[in-house]
């Protein structure tokens, strides 16, 4: 298999650290954007939209 | 500017039909689930000499129907109900949500029909053939169009968090399917995967592990996110905890992968980074967890008195639950133990019938009153529901449990001489039999409650008003021009204080909006999650197929004979993988039990592999030689007149069936293209060379007291694969095959340190 020897020549087995590194990084950046850097409260009308809905049930 | 109110109404239709088939094929799920647990607690219910019924065709029967038919459809339903709502528009086509709902359920009619036949890729949840495939696909297509559809017409601007959950399910179930079901048909109900041993090992794993993540899963947080606020009545708790709860499994699920197949031949470096990630996802999942109970807070008062309620908290318990267990089994030395036994089977179900079944319950008699516009038939006879189905998730998985691990230790005991304490297999087996009875009836159990709530769906829909009334909603159509309300002036600037340049640059860039409009952009926003969920995945999986030295050839192992090629597929068909596995684990316990440990390399020509889950019999892969022809003939015809007290189906069909001589050229043909070593000449000999083979084998079952006339009969084809199974090893090496190759002898021996991990520590 002459794509295996390529490949293998590549040096992709660090590809995984990398990949892991990286999604690591981004995953960080999500959290830290979301409880540190936004406020909590420009999240109150998204939190809101499952009852926004017209007033209903017969029970 | 002129606001224009428009009005509309929801398609609730096809909502009522999906609960609908949710509570029909959830039925039929379970009760082939009764039956198989039933087929194990005593054979006598594979019902030889019929071989449509035994445990091998009906498993994976019952594992898809649960998990396609009774959750794909509750997913449909809870999807279509709350996706019209959260985005106030109906859904963007009624011809392709009834397409989409058809086309499902003819796809579930179809895996009823085929599996019983015997008509499987043999790769568990994968079993599926191509034809259907193809299918499920198309439907799934159909799916997405109308999901993103409906998004571009929507009312409101922001996608509430149970939509990100349901695109995340789209993307990465349509990645899985796809690249897990790439094969090469032999005809209409024939294929084999383009990958062979460790590599189709590695893919259906990868497919195996999102699948529970992203069909069992984030659909189903999705609807958490959305019913349970309804239930309640109270927004969720908190709102950043929940997209903190979706990032997580977008980017960190993914790669937990590889930790069903510890202690197998996969390289160590895989495995161990599959079980960082698993132990990651702890706290998320749990955060998860609160965040669904803590919706709550204030309104534990009503879980008393409402059964819907009462469902919710137990799914949402049972969801931490298995969360937590989850990477505690990718624990190497939890593992150890846990791997091949009935602990796999009670975490799946703790999953399954407390977290998705309740769920979903809870979901529909939300729903009930809802479509039918009338209140529930009886509350009364739902809460008899829930305890009913408590009582048999409880009974179901501490009997299960207990199963796990009285088999786990007996394998792995040794008596004070040093021999196995348990030699013999069938006596870990028969120590179960009193435990497969609770869990028979704890599955009763289970199954009466959902039978309940067939009788309170009917009733509730036979008071429904004639006709149903078409609620008419309004709101405004979405501004094209949309301007974000400004947000306050920074603190730096209102208070005068003096900071570096960098500091206000720093300011602007995190206060100005553009994350919240990119939130707001779907088509973006479902870009990148197919982005992260196809990287992970590429990453992961990359290393493994490209690398040579991760497989390291074996000179002496050779492709399988035309008769042996027959005698597995005969294997794969009757769902042999669903009892035994083909993986010798570089343990003591099992090198002594079994044989030398299994090698990467041994499986180069195993199109799909067979390395199995569950370890119901004792593992095969060295079972070739171990015992004569003739024991194998009459072991298959009556287990239990060889080994008393073996739980394996009997075949006697076997004996009587004659071998399809005609597909074993396609067969091979296929595993040609699939790169497998047959020339043109082996293709075209190779139904004669299969008649000579079985021919022998015939004859030597004669000699050994045996019936005559098998030599025609899938008995003899599967005799040979089994005789087959791992003696490729120990067969002395082919001089000529090194200088075709090119490789060097050093390169040819497998190095056990390299390819087995950490596996003797
Ligand atoms: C319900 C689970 C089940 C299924 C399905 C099943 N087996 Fe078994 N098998 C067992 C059990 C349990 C044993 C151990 C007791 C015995 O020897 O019968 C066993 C033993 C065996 C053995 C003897 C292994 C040894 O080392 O002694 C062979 C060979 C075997 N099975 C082959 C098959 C084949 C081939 C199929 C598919 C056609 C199959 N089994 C399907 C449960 C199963």
């Amino acid at each position: 298999m002459k794509l295996s020897d390529i490949m293998g020549a590549a040096g992709l087995a660090s590809w995984a650290e990398i990949g892991l590194v990286v999604s690591f990084i981004t995953f960080a950046a999500i959290v830290l954007y979301v409880f540190v850097i936004r406020s909590r409260a420009s999240y109150e009308d998204a939190r809101h939209l499952p009852l926004d809905d017209d007033p209903e049930i017969p029970s | 500017m002129n606001v224009q109110i428009e009005r509309f109404s929801y398609d609730d239709a096809i909502v009522r039909r999906f609960t609908l088939v949710t509570f029909v094929w959830g039925v039929v799920g379970m009760l082939v689930g009764l039956l198989v647990a039933l087929q194990l607690a005593a054979p006598v219910f594979n019902f030889p000499p019929l071989p449509w019924l035994t445990f091998g065709r009906l498993r994976p029967l019952h594992t898809n129907a649960v998990i396609f038919a009774f959750a794909g459809n509750a997913v449909f339903a809870g999807v279509y109900y709350s996706l019209q709502r959260l985005l106030k528009t109906p859904m963007f086509s009624k011809t392709l949500s009834n397409l989409h709902f058809w086309g499902w359920q003819l796809i579930i009619v179809a895996a009823a029909v085929t599996l019983p036949l015997g008509i499987t890729q043999g790769k568990e949840y994968a079993e599926l053939q191509w034809p259907i495939d193809i299918a499920i696909a198309v439907v799934w297509i159909v799916f997405a169009v109308n999901f993103f559809g409906t998004i571009a017409r929507r009312r409101e601007r922001h996608l509430y968090v149970a939509i990100w959950f349901y695109i995340a399910t789209i993307v990465t179930i349509t990645v899985l399917h796809v690249f897990n079901n790439l094969v090469v048909p032999a005809g209409l109900f024939r294929s084999y995967p383009i990958y062979a041993g460790v590599q189709d090992a590695f893919m259906q794993w990868w497919y195996g592990h999102n699948a529970v993540g992203f069909l069992l899963t984030t659909p189903f947080l999705g609807i958490m996110y959305y019913f349970m606020p309804k239930a309640a009545n109270r927004p969720v708790f908190s709102y950043r905890l929940s997209i903190i709860h979706f990032w997580t499994l977008v980017f960190i699920y993914i790669w937990a992968g590889p930790h069903h197949l510890h202690y197998t031949a996969l390289p160590a470096w895989a495995s161990t980074l599959g079980m960082l990630f698993s132990v990651m996802l702890w706290m998320p999942s749990w955060g998860g967890m609160l965040n669904g109970l803590l919706t709550l807070r204030g309104a534990w008062h009503k879980v008393a008195t409402d059964p819907v309620l009462k469902f919710f908290v137990v799914a949402v318990t049972f969801y931490g639950m298995s969360t937590f267990e989850g990477p505690l089994l990718s624990v190497r030395s939890v593992n150890l133990l846990s791997h091949y036994t009935d602990w796999t089977i009670a975490h799946v179900h703790s999953g399954a019938l407390g977290w998705v079944g309740f769920l979903v319950f809870g979901m529909i008699y939300w729903l009930l009153p809802r479509l039918y516009q009338t209140p529930l038939w009886s509350p009364k006879l739902a809460e008899a529901h829930f305890w009913l189905g408590t009582i048999g998730i409880l009974l179901y998985i501490v009997s299960i449990y207990a199963a796990g691990l009285t088999q786990g230790l007996m394998w792995l005991a040794f008596d004070e001489e040093g021999y196995l304490a348990y030699a013999d297999f069938v006596e870990t087996t028969m120590r179960l039999i009193p435990m497969y009875w609770v869990r028979v009836i704890g599955g009763a159990a289970y199954l009466v409650g959902a039978l309940l709530l067939g009788v309170n769906m009917l009733m509730t829909w036979r008071a429904r008003p004639r006709p149903l009334a078409v609620e008419v909603h309004e709101a405004p159509a979405l501004a094209r021009a949309y301007t974000d309300r400004p947000e306050p002036i920074s603190p730096l600037v209102t208070s005068g204080t003096h900071v570096a340049n960098l500091a206000y640059t720093l300011d602007r860039f995190f206060r100005t909006t553009w994350h919240r409009r990119w939130e707001r952009l779907p088509l973006l926003f479902t870009v990148m999650v197919a982005v992260a969920v196809i990287v992970a995945s590429l990453f992961e999986i990359i290393p493994t197929f490209l690398i040579k030295s991760n497989v390291p050839t074996i000179a002496s192992v050779a492709p399988y004979t035309p008769l042996e090629l027959a005698g597995r597929d005969i294997y794969l068909s009757e769902g042999c993988y669903n009892c035994h596995s083909q993986m010798v684990r570089p343990l003591r316990a099992e090198t002594e039990r079994y044989g030398e440990y299994s090698k990467p390399g041994e499986f180069v020509y195993d199109h799909p592999f067979q390395w199995g889950s569950r370890r119901i019999g004792p593992d095969l892969h060295r079972v070739g030689g171990k015992y004569p022809d003739l024991w194998h003939v009459r072991h298959m015809d009556d287990p239990r007149a060889i080994t008393p007290g073996s739980i394996m189906p009997a075949y006697p069909s076997l004996l009587t069936t004659p071998l399809d001589l005609e597909s074993i050229p396609v067969v091979m043909r296929a595993h040609q293209t699939l790169g497998v070593p047959y020339t043109d000449d082996d293709i075209v000999g190779g139904t004669d060379a299969a008649l000579a083979q079985a021919a022998t084998i015939a004859e030597a079952i004669v000699t050994q007291g045996g019936p005559e006339g098998l030599a025609d009969k899938k008995i003899i084809a599967l005799t040979a694969y089994l005789q087959r199974l791992g003696t490729d090893i120990t067969r002395p090496e082919p001089v000529a095959a090194e200088e075709e190759t090119g490789e060097t002898p050093a390169d040819a021996v497998a190095d056990p340190q390299e390819t087995s991990g950490d596996g003797a520590s």
